[in-house]
């Protein structure tokens, strides 16, 4: 393999390595739901104060598990694009081993529901 | 069905274990019979790669049956939408989903007390039972596909309807007709001509 060769090994493959990248890694789709519950939900929401967080740990956006500097920060990020991406991708319920039972013939299977996410934690 | 599944079918069908040593698992995974988390199928205890995770799901331990499904469950991928799994033909209604021959089939949890003739009577049923499933879902399938046909069928007529101005030119009735219809008073005209 000459130079220019092994340059060109890893062409186009940033989105890849951003998705794997454990950096800024956030909770999972299936860790969210579990924060979702009402009683997690509400100690999330109300945090204490706490200096090493962005905004003192006090605007979390629960969706996306990211804490953000100001209340007017947070209604923004609410309004963006990734926030959206997000809600839509949780509106699907988490796959369990339950329904991969199911699907495998033992008992019968019914699609699970969307989740509605505005009756699941009661704000926005 | 070779002995060990059958033996593993038996264990589902009349409950749980039957003599089993229970290993320290957590909860889901039986260790003699279960299925594959991703593709739904049978995993051999032998065979089949084990993994954990962290996070909510800590020290769970899953099982596959094949690389496959373990390289797609470290992607992340939704089984639901992964075109090749179970899961997807029946969240896709694909497949027959509702139906009580699905019943049968059950980890119940439920100790039993070994039995001949419930031994014998389960193995008999399965047989029967299974044929009975497989016919059913086959049937689902051919119902499913009916349906396509009737479209295929329609879609033609309405084709047909509406492109045969490429088969016959749009005047060419009317100017048979026409050119009959001369014939006629021509003929009518000569008869009227010999009276």
């Amino acid at each position: 393999m000459g130079r220019l060769a092994r340059k060109k090994q890893h062409k186009g493959d940033k989105p890849m390595k951003e998705k794997y990248r454990t950096k800024r890694k956030t909770k999972d789709l299936d860790q969210i739901h579990e924060d979702l519950k009402p009683e997690n939900a509400e100690k999330l929401l109300k945090q204490e104060i706490d200096h090493d967080k962005p905004g003192l740990g006090q605007h979390y956006c629960l969706h996306c598990a990211k804490h953000f500097v100001s209340e007017k920060a947070l209604k923004e990020h609410f309004k963006g694009n990734p926030h959206k991406r997000r809600e839509k991708n949780l509106r699907d319920a988490p796959y369990t081993l339950e329904e991969a039972e199911r699907a495998a013939g033992m008992g019968s299977y019914t699609a699970p529901k969307k989740v509605d996410l505005k009756k699941r934690h009661g704000h926005w | 069905m070779s002995g060990r599944s059958t033996e593993r079918w038996v264990r589902r069908l009349i409950g749980g274990w039957v003599g089993h040593l229970l290993h320290c698992y957590p909860i889901y995974v039986d260790p003699t019979s279960y299925r594959d988390g991703i593709a739904s199928e049978w995993v051999d205890d032998a065979r089949g790669v084990k993994t954990t995770l962290c996070g909510v799901i800590t020290c769970m331990i899953f099982r596959f049956c094949r690389s496959k499904c373990h390289k797609a469950f470290k992607k992340k991928r939704n089984p639901r939408k992964t075109k090749w799994t179970k899961a997807f033909r029946k969240a896709a209604g694909k497949e027959l989903t509702v139906d009580p021959s699905f019943e049968f089939e059950k980890r119940r949890n439920v100790p039993i007390k070994y039995d001949r003739q419930l031994w014998k009577t389960t193995v008999k049923a399965m047989e029967k039972i299974e044929e009975i499933r497989i016919k059913r879902q086959n049937q689902y399938i051919q119902n499913r596909l009916n349906k396509g046909k009737e479209l295929a069928k329609k879609s033609d007529i309405v084709e047909v309807e509406k492109n045969i101005h490429l088969i016959r030119a749009p005047g060419a009735k009317q100017a048979k007709l026409e050119k009959k219809a001369v014939v006629i008073v021509e003929t009518e005209q000569e008869d009227m001509d010999e009276n």
